[in-house]
Parts: structure tokens; sequence; C-alpha cells
């Protein structure tokens, strides 16, 4: 992807590039290559400095990351220290010597994930797809083949919305809308063969790993989109595929068990926005629970399920 | 702060028939827990219980960068859990390039089940749906681990096995306490060693008590429920997870030399943990 032409920062003291994700722009002095470009005026601030240790009032936290109500701190000895504030600005702190990419990896991962927690939006852990005017959106943990099967029905003509962090914002009438995230998917090895692409072709997510970035070009939809249906993707080792539609409570459990990175979600109105949301997310869409066997990964299968039933 | 005890053996070994009498032994309930709902799980090595309590994705880090990051995972397991928790592990204790344990967790205790090497390699066998040899081959490689495909994702994290006498080895002698239970003294004398393991841990160990759990978590019980309603933790390559419990089935199913192979290999630790008379003979 060409690289946009640097603005600079306000006291021009380094060159900012511009670009667009989850329906911001985003200014940043890191480039970002896996973004679209973009103009206007940024929401988002991204930049280096120094990041602190800690954050005071930690009101979550797990190994790798701290969060309270306005600041979310996440830190990777080996990497970077990022610093996420107000749903504004990230600051990185980078260890030397690293590659951008790998500090790009977990700041466009949890690092953003928190900020658009920050910004009021609802992060799911899932892809969605452009489907009939709306999205659909597969939920599911790492492993679950929600990428593969996003890359599936790429192929078979319907543009990605999202993949992996997969963000809702609500219209001022509450309808739940999937926003559109990075235009790449993220595969394995083992995936990029199913798909009948070539490894050696793509370029590595990071050096370390046979994780292959997968560019969508034409075939990622750069809008937002309804969610109208939620697919919870798992896997059994039964020999049979199985679709079940959810009803009520199981519907609101499949939102929040799928949400991304739920623990950053600090302090008390944060995690009841969230429930809410997850409510209102729930009544307005339809929920199933597809189960598949989980060896061999019967890839056309799954695709053809889900087509059959959004038909 | 609660403190973590490892239920930790090698694969095969009566991991699950034990998280099966514990689950049955603390709830206390009128019939026998779901083998689908046992306690001791996810076991230590969850890729989701890692994202969640790392922030991170495990998928974006190597082998290496994990194994760095999961003697805190335990450490902020223990800090969050509010009770003492028991958590089934088949990782080897193993140490990093920093001289810390895998495995480290304040206060943590281990539960080691050992069993006969030669009955573990056809179970073991029979688990991978591969041969003996291949089986066999497994328990004498120090390189064997478990999700260690490095061109897709597994549900679970790497698992270093190391050989099956390192892995009893590497527990035996970690730098915690830790009670060694044998297989073969879990069927031969179920009440003694049940209760033994009831101690350990810190459950109630009032014999009725003890006796209903272990009839509630017989062998014939999880097989019905198997048969019933399926074990989601069976191996894809294998038709049952509980397929057959007795002692010294190696008899009939290895050949007189892959016997002595296996014990030539293991001579030492079967000798230590009674697998071997003063004639080298097994005793199961």
């Amino acid at each position: 992807m060409k690289s946009p032409s640097p603005r600079h920062s306000l006291d021009n003291s380094f060159p900012l590039y511009y670009y667009q994700a989850f329906g911001l722009t985003i200014a940043s002095a890191m480039l970002c290559p896996e973004l679209l470009p973009a103009e206007g005026t940024a929401d988002v601030t991204i930049r280096y400095g120094t990041v602190p240790d800690n954050l005071e009032s930690v009101q979550q936290q797990g190994v790798c990351y701290q969060a309270n109500s306005e600041a979310f701190l996440l830190k990777l000895k080996t990497v970077a220290k990022y610093l996420v504030t107000s749903g504004q600005q990230i600051i990185i702190e980078r260890v030397a010597g690293v590659q951008d990419k790998d500090v790009r990896l977990f700041l466009l991962g949890s690092a953003f994930a928190a900020l658009l927690q920050q910004r009021g939006l609802l992060p799911l852990h899932g892809c969605a797809m452009a489907v009939n005017g709306g999205a659909a959106v597969f939920l599911g943990p790492s492993g679950s083949g929600k990428s593969a099967l996003a890359a599936a029905l790429n192929q078979r003509g319907y543009q990605v919305i999202a993949d992996d962090i997969c963000a809702i914002s609500f219209s001022p009438s509450g309808v739940p809308l999937v926003v559109s995230a990075y235009p790449q998917l993220k595969l394995w090895a083992d995936a990029v063969q199913v798909l009948g692409e070539s490894p050696e072709a793509l370029l590595r997510v990071r050096d370390s790993l046979e994780k292959f970035c997968l560019p969508l070009g034409e075939g990622f939809a750069n809008h937002a989109a309804p969610m109208q249906r939620v697919y919870e993707l798992s896997e059994s080792n039964s020999t049979d595929f199985e679709l079940t539609p959810l009803q009520g409570m199981d519907k609101l459990t499949v939102l929040i068990r799928h949400t991304y990175r739920l623990n950053f979600i600090a302090g008390a109105p944060g995690k009841k926005r969230h429930f809410e949301q997850c409510g209102q997310a729930a009544r307005s869409c339809q929920v199933g629970r597809i189960v598949r066997p989980m060896y061999p990964f019967r890839l056309a299968e799954l695709a053809d399920l889900v087509e059959k039933d959004w038909a | 702060m609660g403190a973590i005890v490892w239920l930790a053996s090698y694969p095969k070994s009566g991991n699950t028939w034990m998280r099966a009498f514990l689950t049955n032994l603390r709830r206390n309930g009128d019939e026998p827990a779901k083998i689908n709902d046992l306690d001791g799980g996810p076991i230590a090595s969850s890729r989701v219980r890692f994202d969640e309590l790392t922030g991170i994705a495990a998928s974006d880090l190597t082998s290496e960068e994990i194994e760095q990051l999961r003697p805190e995972v335990y450490e902020r397991l223990a800090v969050e859990a509010t009770e003492s928790l028991f958590l089934k592990v088949h990782d080897a204790y193993t140490y990093g390039g920093d001289g810390r344990p895998l495995l480290a967790a304040e206060g943590s205790r281990a539960l080691y089940l050992i069993r006969n090497p030669l009955d573990v390699a056809v179970s073991f066998a029979h688990h991978l749906n591969k041969d003996l040899d291949t089986a066999m081959d497994h328990m004498a490689d120090e390189k064997f681990a478990f999700a260690s495909n490095t061109r897709k994702l597994s549900n679970q994290l790497r698992q270093r096995l190391l050989t099956w006498s390192a892995h009893v080895l590497s527990w035996v002698e970690a730098p915690i306490p830790v009670k060694v239970l044998r297989y073969e003294d879990m069927k031969l004398q179920p009440q003694e060693t049940f209760t033994e393991a009831a101690r350990f841990i810190g459950l109630p160990d009032e014999p009725a008590r003890v006796a209903k759990a272990l009839e509630f978590s017989d062998f014939k019980h999880l097989q019905r429920q198997e048969q019933e309603h399926g074990f989601r933790e069976r191996s894809l390559k294998t038709k049952c997870f509980f397929r057959e419990a007795g002692l010294g089935t190696w008899r009939r199913e290895l050949t007189p030399e892959q016997a002595a192979c296996l014990i030539r290999q293991h001579r030492k630790v079967m000798q230590r943990f009674g697998y071997l008379n003063a004639d080298e003979e097994p005793v199961f």
C-alpha cells in the first residue's frame, strides 16, 4: 500500500501520517502501511514519547496492562509501552531495535481496543462481512476459525468489514453498526494454504511467526453497516455441523463473552455502559451458535452453512 | 489471594479421574458431577486464559515470549483467586532462561500422578491414534511438546513434556511441596490413596464422603457419561477418552521387545517408584 505524504505536528517537530480506521481519522508519527490513508482533522493522535511504568488509581490490571477510567497502559518488555488516554491519544515508547511491524501489531491490537472502549464503542472479538446491506459478525476465541472463514467468504465475493477487532457503534436510534477496521486479514500458514494461497507471496505479521497479512484491496468494505446477524463460532470433537438460533439471555451472554479485552473496561460507568450496549445489540440482531467439527477444518462447508443461513 | 495446587501428570496417567474425584468430593452432590463440567480446568496451558490475564493475544507472540509471560499469568491467577484452586497441567516443571519456573506462583503445591510407563505407552498410543512405537518415541524424546505446530493455532499453548522420565523427575524435584501418588495405588487402594489427595489439597476427608466421591468418579460412570453425552476433552484422533482403566494392559499389547525398550529407557525412574522389582521385572 502506498504511504501517504506526511503533514506536520502542531509544533512542527515531527511529521504525521494521516490514516482512517474504525470511522476515525488518525494522525500518526509512525508509518502504518496496514491502514488506508485519510484527509481531514485528526480524531486520534499517535506519537512517540515517554510512557510511565505505572498508572495512578489503577482499577483494572493484568500481566501486561493497567487501566483506570481515563487511561490505559500496555507494557510489553520486549516491544514497547503504549499509553492510551481519553480515546484521543496513544503515546508509544519503543524498545530500541524492535521492528516497526512488531510495534504496530500490538498498537493495532490491544492498544486500539482500549482506545475504542475509551471512546464508548463496543469492540467485539470477531470478524464482520458485508451481507445484504448489513453486517454478519462471527465471534469466537483465537483459533476458532474467524479469519479463515472471513477469507473464504471474501473469496466468494463478500467484502470484509473487520477482522479481529469488530467494533460496534450505535446510531442515535440505537441501531448497532459495525465500523470498518483494517483492510487486511491475518492468517496462519495452514489457513493460507487451505484457501489456495501461497504463504511465500505474503508478508509475515512478525518475522518470527508463520502468520501472514492478506491485504484485502477491493475486498474491504470501507463503510459501517448495521449488525444484523451474529454467529458464535465454536468447535467440538463431533463429526457434524450444528447451527442453533439463540434467544434472550443466551444472546446477551454471547456478546459479553466475546467482548474484545473485556477486562480493560475500568470503572462502574464503563462497565454499565458495556452491559447496556451488549443488551441493545442483542435485542437488535439475530444471534446463533455454530458448532463445527474441530478437525479437519472443513472451511468450505462452514462457509456453505452460513451462506445458506443468510440466503 | 489463593494458592494454586497443580494437578500434574504425564498424559494418560489418571489426571481426569483425579479431577472427577476432587470435583465430586468438593461438590458433595446427590449424583455424579458431569464430566464436561469438572473443576481443575481449563488446563494451565489454555490459550484463552492467557489472553485474558495478559491483555494481549498469545497468537501474536512466539512460544519463547509466551513462556516468559506464563509465570506471571499464574501469579496473577493466584492473586485474583479467592480460594485455593487446583489446576490440571501436563507441562513438565521447567525453567526459563532467567531460572524462573514456568509454573511459578507464590504458595503453589503439586499433586503429581505417576503411572507405570508401560501402561502409559499403550494408553498414549490410543490417545494419539498412533502406533505404539510412535508413542514410545515421544516418551523418549526430550524435545517432545504438545501444541508445537508453528503453522497453525491450537487452543492450547505449547507444552514441553520432555521424556517420560524427565517429566517425572522435573516434578518430584520441583522446589515446591509435591505429593506423588501412583495410579496403581489409586486403583488398588482407592480409599487410602484418594484420602491422601484430599488432605493434601485441603478438601474434606471424612471416609463416607471420600467413598461417595470415589463411587461417583468410578470408571463405569465416567465411561457411561462419555457414551451418553460425549467428552469435550477427548482427542479428535480417538473414539473414546475413557477407554480402559486396567493395570498391566501392556502385557497383552506390547511386544517383549517394546517392553524391554521402555524398561531400558526409563529404568531408573521405574525403579525409584516401585515399577520394577529387584530382578528388574515389572511389578504391575
